[in-house]
């Protein structure tokens, strides 16, 4: 079949019509691929927006350093290791020298090397000496526990290494305790299950050496600044036992690797990221779904798109990675690929769905499939962007962009041989980011990745944390936490009743155990199990407490490995979910509905005729029906109310208020109208506070209140743009100051946008934003932040010096 | 960095008094105490005043050390005196020997002079470093009496000197007998040693917790083998206005803050009533274990309980004898199966083919639960020990009624074929069939 035929339509689909029997194909390269997206990105309008190659680079090699012990040189040559990339070099002098080490490297370059090297090297020449592996989740544990023993086996040597996490069996602890010199853990176990019973690891904790804490980019927001106070009690804990371990850190590449390090820890640290692994050639294909109505700015379904691309790789034979950015999609895709390439009496599986709520050993079993090649295509959540070992592959599809640059590039990294070319391509949703991004993709190539941020000091986790150090350790006066004084926190703690004074110190005297009552990544660690009662009952998955709310409900569609299950029930109380397998030919979305009430206003200031806010707010997030939705067509077949609990959560928020005289002075418009220009200036102020802050646009919630006349006919909005986390993490404070910036960035963003009455890029398309949105978003936009401009004038800050 | 001020903690307190509905820290609601819970002084004895210490509500004295000052009560009970039923002097009378048989000989023979018997009253059961062993009571056997040392930190910066006494005193003493202090209080105990930086002495000490035994003998026939229970039912002591073990860590919490020791009183009482309950039921447990064949046990509960024990410790001629014991003796009738069972299964163990049988051919003549893996074994033993085909297949097709299977219709099928086989060869039996 010849490749190039019928490019001209701009079709993936026609012009590489799928072959049905990948064998039949004579030219499967992948370079012949790049060739028909290089011819079609050629064309004008071409849904191809921009392709990226990556030149194929050699490696830059080191001796093995001479300090390494024999017994590990040796094995390393018995594994085919002569020499050294240079960046594991490098890092192996600089721990070598006492330095604290953050290693910044792409995927698949050997990081692993660079801690495990070091570790080993000192567990040789000291038997008793300990090590803390941290990583963020149990089957990265696991999966380096394999990778370590598989060294220390072929030394001979009688290192013991065991993963420590809440599946590790009671009998086990114990033994583990006494014995390990090397735990891998992840920072959840670390925090409630290590840290309160430190005496019970008075062994480890006084011979702990170091501590490596791998895909460090991944503690940034709440997640990081939990992690950072963790650290605090860890540290204050060592020096209780007279240790001061080094810490070796492994980072994706992120704008400020160094800086998230020494952040985490409060120390100093030195940075190696001079990558010295090879690779070959590497395609990036950016792939904005074709405009099907231009006056609706309705384009191609992009899990449809993602699909045919995917099928591009998979019928060529070619091990295919595809990225979805949330469990139903991830699930429909995999349904969708299952439809094309399994029979119902295929024995072998070709195409499985990978994501956090499968269970552990129908995970492994998936990784190890995917290394060996026995599955051709995978469908997963973000849980394979982390360095699960699954080898590499010759193609990625992220459908969808993944939120971040970061995060981008870890994905599109799973694709990479390092003798043969690969390729990624981006497959762009309508969401007002995707469109942005595909549609400036040098904005893209060259923009730095997301900072990390922390806020280590945001004293709501600083106290939580602060009530586990002193239930670890007794306080003495003067003694600091982290780099606080704690007198004035610890006579806080005393007045709510849970600290005491005596002698010089202060003491833990509450009867509960306050490292229960701290999660450090959610609202809440409870899970529901999904049990599939269409036989003999039994557990076929887990899903974290909020998205059950969403896709567990009773008489939703469950997917689970592209099966269909209908939800019987949804017991709430018992965190159980009973489903029944069935056929059918639609999905379910639940609909969600967000109040948000205000509770404080920490400042205020006009904003040209808006008064711009922050301060505390509280939301209440109900889910309160649900849509059907057809395969391929998504077309709604039908939909259903919900009597769900409601969800309640504490946060901080900026917001604007849009005085109803004001709105009223829009006089060509009708309220309605006005509503839709508040609710569409709401999504585009999210696109571009995401982008100033450089966070993920997740972090940031939005929502309308007052969205209807009030008794006295007057319609006076708040638009919130609230930090998306309970608790808030210090996002609503430089929007407040980048409030002229964020402004005029909206006003950019929408006047340049070319569709007619807003589209997803920018307020949103028209079915979804209302009648002249986008006129009245812009002029919103535009009023105030001319206005802005004059009030603000000479104090203007610029987004570096406000993040 | 931003240094924390007042104002952002306010601002923090104002928003946890929001968010938790100003309720910061839930604590248990305090009992009101009812009148029982006070003695005669307390109520009539003296005027109020803001601090009341420890010192004037408790026989004790502050003691001095090289690490500061702690508080040390003692109780004295008599040999004379009775608690419940049980006289003090029977403790006096113990051999040693006794701690060898509930210890499977890991505790060697010791006088009981050289016992501690220890209790601890802790601020919590969450675990983990931040609870505080606040109350250590130590109940030793002398000539005229048993004698209870009350430790307790007045504050937390006694807690070291309390404990550097503690591990001083216990240098005299070379077993610990706690109750559930194996899961409890040694572990417990071990973490503060650890925290003060004081040597521990447990672990130098046998430690025999008596739960375990305990266990064993009144699982069956008692509710709840709590030591309070054991107490009540096994030492027939019933106790007055004792205050309930859950409001313990409030009422020293309160202490703490208040300097109230009155309401102390009843839980140094409470404690020594524990060390002292804990001596006489070891008194009790013991020689079961000794010598288990004389065990002064009556229930048959009991009885099986010991044959149980026994048996877990591999000593299948007394486990079978206590078996027997136990089959005379009165019980329920779900434990009288459970007993002929466990004493055919221990007989056929011991090669006692006989003795088996009569207890299988019991279990086989009334509905009960192990009535067709009775009729099973009944098969297997007049194949193999009698080699009567004819006895064993009948056995096999009652049990095959009973309990339907794969295993039980190949055995049917094979004693069939070796039944036929037999028959051809003995045309007598070929009639018959």
């Amino acid at each position: 079949m010849n490749l190039a035929l019928d490019f001209g339509e701009s079709n993936p689909e026609k012009a590489l019509a799928p072959a049905r029997n990948p064998l039949a194909r004579t030219d499967s390269s992948l370079e012949r691929v790049v060739e028909t997206f290089e011819a079609m990105h050629a064309t004008p309008d071409s849904p191809i927006t921009a392709i990226r190659r990556q030149p194929a680079r050699e490696a830059e090699f080191v001796d093995l350093p001479a300090t390494v012990d024999d017994r590990l040189g040796n094995a390393l040559r018995k594994r085919g290791v002569e020499q050294l990339y240079s960046h594991q070099g490098e890092a192996f002098r600089q721990i070598q020298d006492g330095n604290n080490v953050v290693i910044v490297t792409p995927t698949a370059s050997g990081k692993t090397l660079c801690y495990n090297l070091p570790v080993l090297n000192a567990l040789l020449s000291d038997p008793d000496a300990c090590a803390l592996y941290l990583f963020p989740t149990k089957a990265l544990s696991e999966d380096q526990l394999s990778a370590f023993n598989e060294m220390v086996d072929s030394m001979g040597s009688d290192i013991r290494a065991f993963t420590y996490d809440g599946d590790t069996p009671g009998d086990a602890r114990r033994a583990i305790r006494r014995r390990a010199n090397v735990v891998l853990t992840n920072p959840d176990m670390l925090h409630a299950g290590v840290l309160p019973h430190h005496t019970k690891w008075a062994r480890f904790f006084e011979k702990l050496q170091y501590i490596v804490v791998d895909e460090l980019h991944t503690y940034r927001g709440v997640f990081g600044s939990h992690l950072a106070n963790v650290f605090r009690r860890l540290r204050r804990i060592c020096a209780f036992y007279g240790s001061n371990p080094q810490f070796i850190c492994c980072s994706a590449t992120i704008a400020n690797p160094r800086e998230l390090a020494e952040g985490l820890t409060e120390l100093k640290f030195a940075q190696v990221d001079r990558n010295g692994a090879p690779s070959g050639e590497k395609y990036f294909v950016c792939y904005n779904p074709p405009v099907v109505n231009r006056q609706l700015g309705i384009r191609r379904s992009y899990i449809n798109e993602a699909r045919r691309m995917a099928q591009v790789f998979l019928d060529r034979g070619r091990q295919t990675l595809v990225f979805a950015n949330n469990r139903l999609a991830t699930e429909i895709l995999v349904r969708y690929l299952k439809d094309q390439y399994e029979t119902s009496t295929d024995r072998v599986e070709r195409i499985r769905g990978y994501r956090g709520g499968y269970l552990p050993r129908e995970r492994r079993e998936i990784e190890r499939q995917l290394r060996e090649g026995e599955i051709l295509g995978v469908v997963s959540t973000s849980a394979l962007e982390l360095g699960v070992d699954i080898g590499s592959l010759d193609a990625c599809v992220l459908a969808g962009y993944p939120g971040s640059i970061a995060s981008t590039w870890q994905r599109a990294g799973r694709a990479g041989r390092r003798q043969s070319a690969s390729v990624t391509v981006l497959v762009a949703s309508s969401a007002p980011v995707d469109q942005y991004i595909i549609e400036r993709p040098d904005y893209f190539f060259e923009a730095t990745p997301e900072r990390a941020c922390i806020n280590a000091d945001n004293l709501e986790i600083l106290v939580d944390h602060l009530k586990c150090a002193v239930f670890e350790l007794p306080f003495t006066d003067g003694e600091p936490y982290g780099t606080h004084e704690t007198a004035e926190l610890l006579n806080f703690l005393k007045d709510v009743g849970v600290v005491h004074h005596a002698g010089n110190a202060w003491h833990w005297t509450s009867e509960s155990y306050p490292a229960d009552a701290i999660n450090l990544r959610s609202i809440s660690s409870d899970n529901f199990v999904v049990i599939d009662i269409t036989g003999e009952a039994k557990v076929i998955g887990e899903v974290a407490f909020t998205a059950a709310l969403t896709t567990l409900h009773e008489k939703a569609i469950y997917l689970h490995q592209g099966r269909l299950f209908h939800v019987e029930k949804f017991d709430y109380a018992e965190r159980k979910a009973y489903v029944k397998s069935v056929e059918c030919d639609y999905y379910t979305d639940a609909i969600d509905y967000t109040q948000v009430k205000i509770l404080e206003s920490f400042d205020d200031r006009t904003l040209g005729a808006l008064i711009a806010n922050h301060g505390e707010v509280r939301l209440n997030r109900q889910i309160i029906g649900f849509k059907k939705l057809k395969f391929y067509t998504n077309e709604n077949v039908g939909a259903g109310d919900l009597q769900m609990p409601e969800q309640e959560m504490h946060t901080t928020s900026f917001w604007l208020r849009f005085p109803s005289a004001y709105l009223e002075s829009f006089e060509d418009t009708s309220p309605t109208e006005r509503q839709n220009g508040v609710v569409g200036l709401g999504n585009v102020l999210r696109t571009v506070g995401a982008l100033l802050l450089m966070c993920d646009p997740r972090d940031l919630g939005v929502a309308v209140t007052g969205d209807t006349p009030d008794e006295r006919g007057l319609f006076e909005p708040d638009l919130f743009l609230y930090d998306n986390y309970p608790g808030g993490i210090g996002q609503s404070e430089p929007l407040y100051r980048m409030r002229e910036q964020l402004l005029q960035k909206a006003r950019e963003l929408i006047e340049a946008c070319p569709c007619e009455a807003g589209c997803p890029g920018c307020v949103g398309p028209p079915g979804e934003a209302g009648d002249k949105a986008k006129t009245v978003a812009l002029r919103l936009a535009a009023g105030t932040a001319a206005l802005a401009a004059r009030t603000a004038e000479g104090t203007l800050t610029t987004a570096q010096e406000a993040v | 960095m931003t240094p924390i001020t007042t104002a952002d903690i306010d601002r923090l307190r104002r928003r946890i008094e929001r968010v938790e509905g100003g309720r910061m820290e839930p604590s248990p609601a305090p009992r009101t105490p009812t009148f029982e819970d006070f003695t005669y002084s307390e109520l009539f004895a003296q005027p109020r005043v803001d601090h009341y210490d420890v010192e004037q509500y408790l026989d004790g004295k502050v003691i001095e050390n090289k690490l500061g000052s702690y508080f040390l009560a003692e109780r004295f009970y008599p040999n004379h005196k009775l608690h419940g039923s049980f006289e003090i002097s029977r403790l006096a009378a113990m051999p040693g020997h006794w701690l060898e048989g509930i210890s499977k000989g890991d505790i060697p023979a010791c006088d009981p002079s050289r016992w501690a018997f220890l209790d601890t009253e802790t601020t919590g059961l969450a675990g983990g470093t931040g609870t505080c062993a606040f109350l250590i009571g130590v109940g030793t056997i002398e000539p005229e009496g048993f004698r209870v040392r009350l430790f307790f930190m007045r504050d937390y910066d006694e807690e070291a000197p309390m404990l550097r006494a503690l591990s001083e005193f216990l240098a005299d003493y070379e077993v610990l007998v706690t109750y559930n202090g194996k899961s409890y209080d040694a572990p417990l105990l071990e973490t503060r040693f650890l925290l003060r930086r004081q040597p521990n002495p447990l672990q130098r000490m046998h430690h025999l917790d008596l739960l375990h035994g305990s266990r064993s003998l009144w699982k069956l026939r008692l509710e709840s083998c709590r030591l309070i229970h054991l107490e009540c039912e096994i030492l027939g002591m019933e106790r007055q206005g004792d205050l309930p073990g859950e409001l313990i860590p409030h009422y020293y919490f309160e202490y703490l803050r208040t300097r109230q020791a009155f309401k102390l009183v009843p839980m140094f009482h409470h404690n020594a009533m524990d060390i002292l309950s804990l001596a006489c039921l070891t008194e009790v447990v013991l020689p079961s274990f000794a010598a288990p064949e004389d065990a002064a046990l009556h229930h048959g509960a009991d009885l099986l309980g010991l044959a149980r024990w026994l048996r877990r410790s591999g000593d299948h001629a007394a486990a079978a004898a206590l078996y027997r014991k136990a089959l005379q003796a009165d019980m329920a009738d779900s434990e009288l199966f459970a007993a002929l069972w466990e004493s055919a299964l221990i007989e056929r163990k011991r090669g006692c083919h006989e003795q088996k049988r009569d207890l299988l051919l019991d279990l086989a003549a009334c509905r009960n639960p192990y009535q067709a893996k009775a009729l099973t074994e009944l098969a297997k033993h007049y194949e193999r020990c009698e080699k009567d085909l004819p006895q064993a297949l009948d056995a096999a097709n009652q049990a095959a009624k009973l309990d339907p299977g794969e295993q039980t219709d190949k055995r049917i099928a094979r004693l069939q074929r070796r039944v036929a086989r037999t028959a051809a060869a003995d045309p007598r039996l070929a009639c018959e069939t």
